[in-house]
C-alpha cells in the first residue's frame, strides 16, 4: 500500500522521467507510467493533465502539436533543461528522504 | 466512444469556457479515446473498457484546483476566449427583451381590463372579457419570465456569470440576501396596502389584484437580480 500523499509530491518527478529519452503525449506517458510502475500505479487522467499544466507553467515542459490521430492533432510535451534541473533536485530529494526514512525503518521487529 | 464523449462534456459541464480548460478536455478526451481504443483491441468488451477508462479519470476536483477555478481571477490564461463574449452579450439582449416582453404583457394584462370596462360596460360579458383578457396577457408575461429564467440558469452553467466573471463566488451570495431582503419588504408592503384597501376603503374587491401586481413586479426583480 502506497501512501498517496507521497506519491503526490512525486507525479511531477514521474512524468518528467517520461520525458527524459524522448518526447511524448498524454496516452503514451499514461501507459509508460503504467508499464514502468509494473502495474502499481494507475495516473488518473485529471491528474496527469494537471501535472503537464503545472510543468508547463512553471516552464519545466512545453508542448507541440504533432501527428494527426483520429482526425484530432495531438498535443507532446518535451522536457526543457530547466525542466531536467528539477528532475535532477527531485531526484536528489527522494534519495535524502529515503535515507532518512531508512534509518527508522527496522528490517525485522524483535517482539518484547 | 460517443458515451466518453459525453461523459467528459457533463464533467466540465460546470467549468468556465476559458482556453486552459478548453485545451485540457480535449487532450483528455482523446486520451482517453486512444485508451479505450487499446481496451477494445485487447479483447475487452464495449461496457468493460468504458467503465475502466471512466474509473481513471480522476477527479474534476483536480483540475478545478491546478486551474484556480475557484476564485476566478481576471487575468491571461482565464480571460473567457473570445468567441464567448459576443455570445453573452447576445444573449443578455434576448434575455432583457424577453423579461421586458413579460412585463409589457402584464401591464397590457393589468390595464387591458380596465379599458374593456370602459369600453364595453353595457354588454351583460364584459366581466368574462376581462377575466378572459387579463388571464391570457399575465399568463404569456409569467410563461416568458420562467422561460428566460431558465434559460438564463443554463446559458450562466456552461458559460460562467452572466453578470460578469470578476466576484464569481461574492455575488450569488449577496445576491441571495438581496433577494430575501426584497422579497420580504415587497409582500409585507403588498399585505398592508390591501388592509389598508379593505378597512378604509371597502376595496376588498379590486384590491385583491395587488397581490397579482406584487407577484409580477417579484418575478421581475427576481429575473433581473
Amino acid at each position: 500500500m502506497i501512501s498517496s500523499d507521497v506519491l503526490r509530491g512525486y507525479n511531477d518527478t514521474i512524468v518528467l522521467a517520461c520525458l527524459l529519452d524522448k518526447d511524448s503525449y498524454g496516452y503514451e506517458i499514461n501507459k509508460q507510467i503504467r508499464d514502468q510502475s509494473r502495474g502499481y500505479y494507475h495516473i488518473k487522467e485529471t491528474t496527469l493533465y494537471s501535472v503537464f499544466n503545472r510543468l508547463e507553467k512553471h516552464g519545466f515542459i512545453t508542448s507541440y502539436f504533432g501527428n494527426e490521430s483520429l482526425g484530432k492533432r495531438r498535443t507532446y510535451y518535451h522536457i526543457t533543461p530547466k525542466g531536467y534541473e528539477y528532475y535532477c533536485s527531485k531526484c536528489q530529494e527522494w534519495k535524502e528522504t529515503q535515507e532518512l526514512i531508512d534509518a527508522f525503518v527496522r528490517e525485522t521487529i524483535e517482539e518484547k | 466512444m460517443e458515451k466518453i464523449r459525453v461523459f467528459v462534456d457533463n464533467v466540465f459541464s460546470g467549468l468556465p469556457k476559458t482556453k486552459e480548460v478548453i485545451d485540457m478536455k480535449r487532450d483528455i478526451l482523446s486520451n482517453m479515446e486512444e485508451h479505450y481504443l487499446e481496451l477494445i483491441k485487447q479483447g475487452k468488451d464495449e461496457d468493460s473498457a468504458f467503465g475502466i477508462v471512466v474509473s481513471e479519470f480522476g477527479s474534476i476536483e483536480d483540475i478545478r484546483r491546478e486551474l484556480n477555478l475557484d476564485e476566478i481571477l481576471y487575468n491571461e490564461s482565464n480571460l473567457p476566449i473570445d468567441e464567448d463574449n459576443p455570445m453573452i452579450s447576445y444573449f443578455q439582449r434576448k434575455f432583457r427583451n424577453g423579461i421586458i416582453a413579460g412585463v409589457v404583457c402584464c401591464i397590457i394584462g393589468v390595464f387591458g381590463t380596465a379599458v374593456i370596462y370602459e369600453i364595453f360596460y353595457y354588454n351583460y360579458l364584459v366581466e368574462a372579457m376581462q377575466i378572459a383578457w387579463f388571464s391570457v396577457f399575465v399568463c404569456i408575461g409569467v410563461i416568458l419570465f420562467i422561460y428566460w429564467g431558465m434559460e438564463k440558469d443554463r446559458f450562466e452553467k456552461s458559460c460562467g456569470s452572466l453578470n460578469g466573471m470578476e466576484a464569481f463566488q461574492e455575488a450569488p451570495m449577496k445576491n441571495k440576501k438581496m433577494k430575501g431582503i426584497i422579497n420580504g419588504i415587497l409582500w409585507q408592503l403588498t399585505v398592508l396596502i390591501y388592509l389598508l384597501m379593505g378597512f378604509f376603503m371597502g376595496l376588498w374587491h379590486p384590491g385583491w389584484i395587488i397581490f397579482i401586481i406584487s407577484a409580477i413586479i417579484s418575478s421581475v426583480i427576481n429575473a433581473f437580480l
